[in-house]
């Protein structure tokens, strides 16, 4: 709600400092969003007169003014089509600055010009840029537009929450204003114009639709443009000034905050207005330039023949305020929030009006309304006023009751106060006391309820004056889901691998449409958008890997070397039937993505490609650290080159590898390795709590072995093999060397292994522990036919 | 040799410098396994110094109390050096065949998302406070994110929420307030319970971002009234913001709290002269507020009658935001390494 500062204080009989106003407005609740001095400045912009007006010799679209400052009469060349000699303008005089140019003596065509005759929008007082401003026939010339034309204010644009549609008004927040100073503001009493009763009959069909529609009615007005001053407020208010009718409701709304509308009297057929529900097939062209198909739910305004406005949203063309009217008929009404609003949504037709509508307009308002609409008219248009009538369906206009309960406002503030003191407050906005109950004054339609009150008392008394106070209330300690934990100790232990943490959208495009079979499926019906902010954001993600590859490739085309990032979060696994419920289910996942380089972080260590097995022990770490005990097996699956799968008493926990090259689309030309895990499952894996076993403080032998194996052999082989000895005494196996190259026969690989042997019971001896080493040894030979060094 | 005593002293003077000397010199070149040595040849029963306190009674009647004071403050002077090397020397090395200045052995870790760190550092606040952290779907149901809410459908109040909907006739949620419903339709009071999670509004430019992050907060039980969120919310943003912020409470509108309140705090980057952060204002909106409508209550079939409860919510990204100065609210969803290392 944009209004001016000036315009505000006309509404009152004090004279608050702007700080102050602004200060009480957002204590007030009354948010403002921004304010903006006006106080445009034309040292040497200044009034004068067209003398005589020649068509310019070399420029067909050109004129050639002789304006006359009162001192001296000088040529100055114009293009605008509307210069004619008497009239009085604005004359730019050289060297000042307009829209930041310097105005200079130029010659335009071959013609020197002494100057520039400036439009409303040059000067930047206005939105005319059609021609140049005219000012009034009386204004006397030589003198700087400052002096002429009262332009200093303050735009104050202040955002009014949903509930107080009375504030969308000058008077409703002068209201709130003279509240918060404990005054009141002025009361608009414009004289009641004598006459006869309007020709007009008005029919309502839908009386809870519409309670009260009253109007006024005008003969032999003259349309024309505003005066300056007219069009300025609304320029302020970012109204666009159209003619003196239309500005006046446009005025009126804005000032009272009762939306109104001109209708060309000539043009209502059988002078009667029906306020009924549309028809099938009923249209109308709206002042928009577009034409609505209407719906039998819509409530319209028509006469004999045809519908003529969208009752509260906007006027019908054809019966609109044209340059040729002569007979005005103005409408004030009330129309139901709920049903403006329902049509308002279903044509996507928004307007000042029906925003108001929507919000609650102040019925009380509407004679108010329709006297001052006659009186300007009369002032601005030179109308004949016929005595505006109002038709009201209940004449009498109920005024709300609510109770409130002392002991109920101070058990809900907090805040002792006393009835008395509770009657002050509501009293300042215009909530009387009436026995036990208050009485609601008409503009205030959100107050329903004894806690409408509460707040109000509040809201007035100011929230700064309720004390803060310890509650006192029973804690009751949960603790978080094993979920949530679980998500904490994954993150921390990524985090302490080297990862970074990444958040992506759970949205994504549709064409990413995956799957990894026995782990994530391609969903039949996946959760779909209806209204995406783009295609490629239109579907809910069943995989993190969509978000995880984007966010890899971005950061290594933005140059860094290596990547390493995870993300937990939500996906969206779809619904199984097309009918799914509402509810559907959503799951946790893990996902990690490693690509590039290994940045060496400590001297010494080299350059390499990040690789698998860099991917395999952050996973393993993840693992360790939950004391989840996972097994890996091969994995066969279009998305991965090579990968495995971790699984626990058969369940699937996830899958990782590395990314096939065909998959990845995206321009990368790494080698992109990924995992992506369920953070259910892992919960389901969790183990019970550490139990603490008894130290062995017996002596340990480890005894290491070498060897020549067979390049397919894998590590896990070996293990299974020396496992497969069956000795008790080996407590640990270790790898601790692999070396391919230069030395070693083509298809083999050295490996060393460090085996540990302890007894529980005695300390071991040498010779048992190398007994132990030579069987495994001679194992290894038999069933691997490795050849050891 | 400079000799700085005059010649008619006894030599045991010039023995004393002498032997200050060669320590010196001996020090310089010890390993710190050396040190133990040094200990016996200086300070054992037999070593150097000793064997000049012998000397004390070969001294004349006047010099021995000087002697004596010299050779004492030597012998202290050389047991604290060597006891403050013993302390810092790193075993096996000398003090010159390595650069103390080499950057140290180390792995690069990670680091937390800086939306994760600051909703952790708002969550374990709350925790701290006695509260619970419960979390809910980001795919709602109409009822659970409007209507329970008192945001009834044909109601203005709905155009404060841009929402996603879905073919399936679920919906996005637009806040975190529906986990007040569902934790009210399944408990019983006392509830003090927080819910961080991920919200979403078709809305985007440097502010908005279709998808970001909110925690809602309530507590409901007998007694709790407006002066209760006020303290809480005070100790909230001293936590956050650092003890000398201020707090400012001013009404709003919110239709399933009343009374409803913005919270706003004095502005941290220019406490509250007026910045281009702060609009000029001073302050900076942080969190909305009040007290549970009674028609919440209601449709969770409590009784407003006999309990209240306040609910307060706040957006993750702005804390951040203001936390770190971050001008442009996607760079938390584009993942850009060189954005996330900054918050190591």
């Amino acid at each position: 709600m944009k209004l001016t500062f000036n315009w505000l204080k006309e509404h009152l009989d004090f004279s608050p400092t702007l700080e102050e106003t602004l200060t009480n407005l957002t204590m007030l609740g009354l948010e403002v969003e921004e304010v903006n001095p006006v106080n445009p400045l034309f040292p040497a912009v200044i009034s004068a007169r067209i003398e005589s007006v020649e068509n310019h010799p070399g420029s067909s679209q050109m004129k050639i003014c002789s304006v006359s400052d009162g001192h001296e009469t000088l040529p100055v060349v114009c293009g605008a089509m509307n210069v004619r000699p008497g009239m009085i303008v604005p004359l730019a005089k050289p060297s000042s600055e307009i829209l930041g140019k310097t105005i200079q003596v130029a010659s335009i065509a071959g013609i020197n010009s002494y100057g520039m005759l400036c439009s409303e929008k040059e000067l930047q007082i206005g939105f005319d840029q059609t021609g140049i401003l005219e000012l009034e026939q009386d204004t006397v010339i030589g003198k700087t537009l400052n002096e002429i034309l009262s332009l200093n204010d303050t735009v104050i644009d202040l955002s009014i929450t949903p509930n107080r549609g009375d504030c969308l008004s000058v008077r409703g927040i002068a209201r709130e204003v003279a509240a918060s100073f404990s005054q009141k503001i002025l009361k608009k009493e414009p004289p009641i114009p004598a006459g006869k009763k309007t020709q007009i009959k008005v029919e309502i069909q839908e009386k809870t639709q519409c309670p009260v529609y009253g109007g006024a009615f005008l003969t032999n007005v003259k349309i024309g443009t505003s005066p300056f001053a007219m069009r300025y407020r609304l320029f302020l208010a970012g109204i666009r000034p159209i003619n003196n009718i239309a500005d006046i409701t446009n005025f009126i709304l804005i000032d009272i905050g009762q939306p109104m509308h001109a209708f060309d009297h000539d043009k209502i057929a059988g002078k009667k207005i029906i306020v009924r529900k549309a028809r099938k097939g009923e249209s109308i062209l709206a002042l928009d330039g577009l034409n609505y198909d209407l719906h039998d739910e819509d409530l319209v305004i028509a006469d004999e023949h045809q519908v003529l406005a969208i009752a509260g949203i906007m006027g019908g063309e054809l019966s609109s305020v044209h340059a040729d009217t002569k007979n005005v008929f103005f409408e004030s009404a009330c129309f139901d929030p709920v049903t403006v609003r329902r049509t308002s949504r279903r044509l996507n037709l928004n307007s000042e009006s029906s925003y108001r509508f929507e919000r609650g307009i102040d019925r009380e308002a509407i004679p108010l309304s329709l006297l001052l609409a006659s009186n300007m008219s009369r002032n601005l248009a030179g109308g004949n006023i016929i005595h505006p009538r109002i038709n009201l369906h209940d004449k009498i206009f109920k005024r709300k009751k609510i109770l409130l309960r002392t002991e109920r406002c101070h058990a809900l503030l907090g805040l002792k106060l006393k009835e008395k003191e509770i009657e002050r407050i509501l009293t300042r906005i215009d909530i009387k006391k009436s026995g036990k109950h208050y009485l609601i004054p008409s503009f205030r339609s959100d107050l329903e309820k004894e806690i409408d009150l509460i707040e109000e008392i509040a809201r007035v008394h100011g929230y700064d004056r309720i004390p803060e106070t310890h509650e006192k209330v029973e804690i009751l300690y949960t603790s978080p889901s094993p979920l949530i934990q679980l998500t904490q100790t994954i993150k921390a232990t990524l985090v302490q691998a080297g990862f970074l943490e990444t958040i992506n959208y759970s949205f994504m495009d549709p064409k990413n449409n995956f799957s990894l079979e026995g782990f994530i499926e391609k969903p039949l019906f996946p959760e779909i958008i209806l209204n995406p902010l783009s295609p490629s954001q239109s579907v809910m993600r069943h995989s993190l890997l969509p978000g995880l590859v984007q966010s890899a490739v971005n950061s290594r085309h933005y140059g860094t070397a290596g990547i390493k990032m995870f993300e937990t979060g939500c996906v969206f696994p779809g619904k199984k039937s097309k009918s799914g419920s509402t509810d559907s289910p959503q799951v946790s996942h893990t996902g990690l993505i490693l690509t590039g380089t290994h940045v060496p972080s400590s001297l010494g260590e080299s350059a390499r490609k990040l690789d698998f097995l860099d991917l395999k022990g952050a996973i393993e770490m993840m693992f360790n650290k939950l004391r989840i005990p996972v097994e890996f097996e091969p994995l066969e699956n279009h998305l991965f080159q090579t990968g495995l799968k971790a699984t626990c008493r058969e369940i699937i926990l996830g899958m990782f590898g590395e990314l096939s090259a065909n998959f990845i689309k995206q321009d990368c030309k790494d080698t992109l390795f990924y995992g992506e895990f369920s953070n259910e499952k892992m919960v389901s894996c969790l183990p019970p709590e550490i139990q603490y076993s008894p130290l062995n403080r017996l002596p340990a032998i480890t005894e290491d072995m070498s060897f020549l194996a067979d390049q397919n052999i894998t590590h896990q082989e070996i293990v299974s093999t020396i496992r497969k000895c069956g000795i008790t005494l080996l407590e640990a196996v270790k790898l601790f060397d692999i070396y391919q190259g230069k030395g070693i026969p083509d298809g083999k690989k050295s490996m060393a292994y460090s085996l540990t042997y302890r007894d529980k019971q005695t300390t071991l001896t040498m010779e048992a522990a190398h007994a132990s080493h030579e069987q495994i040894k001679e194992n290894l030979k038999k069933e691997l036919n490795v050849e050891f060094r | 040799m400079n000799n700085s005593y005059p010649t008619n002293l006894s030599p045991v003077f010039q023995q004393a410098e002498d032997l200050k000397k060669q320590f010196s010199s001996d020090l310089a070149q010890a390993a710190s396994d050396d040190l133990p040595q040094l200990k016996i040849k200086y300070l054992g029963r037999n070593g150097l110094i000793t064997s000049l306190f012998n000397e004390l009674g070969n001294a004349t009647r006047e010099e021995k109390p000087k002697l004596g004071k010299l050779l004492n403050e030597l012998k202290n002077e050389l047991s604290q050096t060597l006891e403050t090397m013993q302390k810092t020397k790193v075993p096996g090395t000398n003090t010159a065949s390595y650069d103390v200045t080499l950057p140290g052995r180390t792995h690069e870790t990670g680091t937390l998302h800086p939306l994760t760190t600051v909703l952790q550092e708002i969550c374990v606040f709350f925790e701290n406070m006695g509260f619970t952290v419960a979390e809910g779907p980001d795919i709602e149901s109409e009822y659970n994110n409007f209507t329970a809410l008192n945001i009834l459908n044909n109601h203005p109040a709905r155009d404060m929420h841009d929402t996603f909907y879905l073919d399936s006739g679920g919906l996005l949620r637009t806040h975190t307030s529906p986990v007040q419903i569902r934790v009210m339709q399944n408990g019983k009071p006392p509830f003090r319970v927080i819910a961080p999670g991920k919200v979403y509004r078709c809305d985007s430019d440097l502010r908005h971002s279709p998808m970001f992050h909110q925690v809602e907060g309530f507590c409901v039980g007998e007694g709790i009234h407006f002066g209760h969120l006020k303290y809480l919310l005070k100790l909230f943003a001293k936590k956050i913001f650092g003890e000398s912020v201020k707090l400012r409470f001013r009404p709003s509108f919110f239709p399933f709290t009343e009374p409803s309140a913005e919270v706003d705090i004095s502005c941290v980057i220019c406490r509250g002269k007026g910045c281009r952060t702060c609009s000029n204002s001073g302050w900076i909106e942080i969190l909305g507020a009040g007290m549970i409508h009674p028609n919440v209550l209601h449709n969770v079939r409590l009784d407003p009658e006999h309990f209240s409860g306040y609910a307060f919510g706040m957006g993750v990204e702005r804390i951040a935001m203001l936390k770190y100065g971050i001008g442009d609210i996607r760079l938390f969803f584009e993942n850009n390494h060189d954005f996330l290392v900054q918050f190591k």
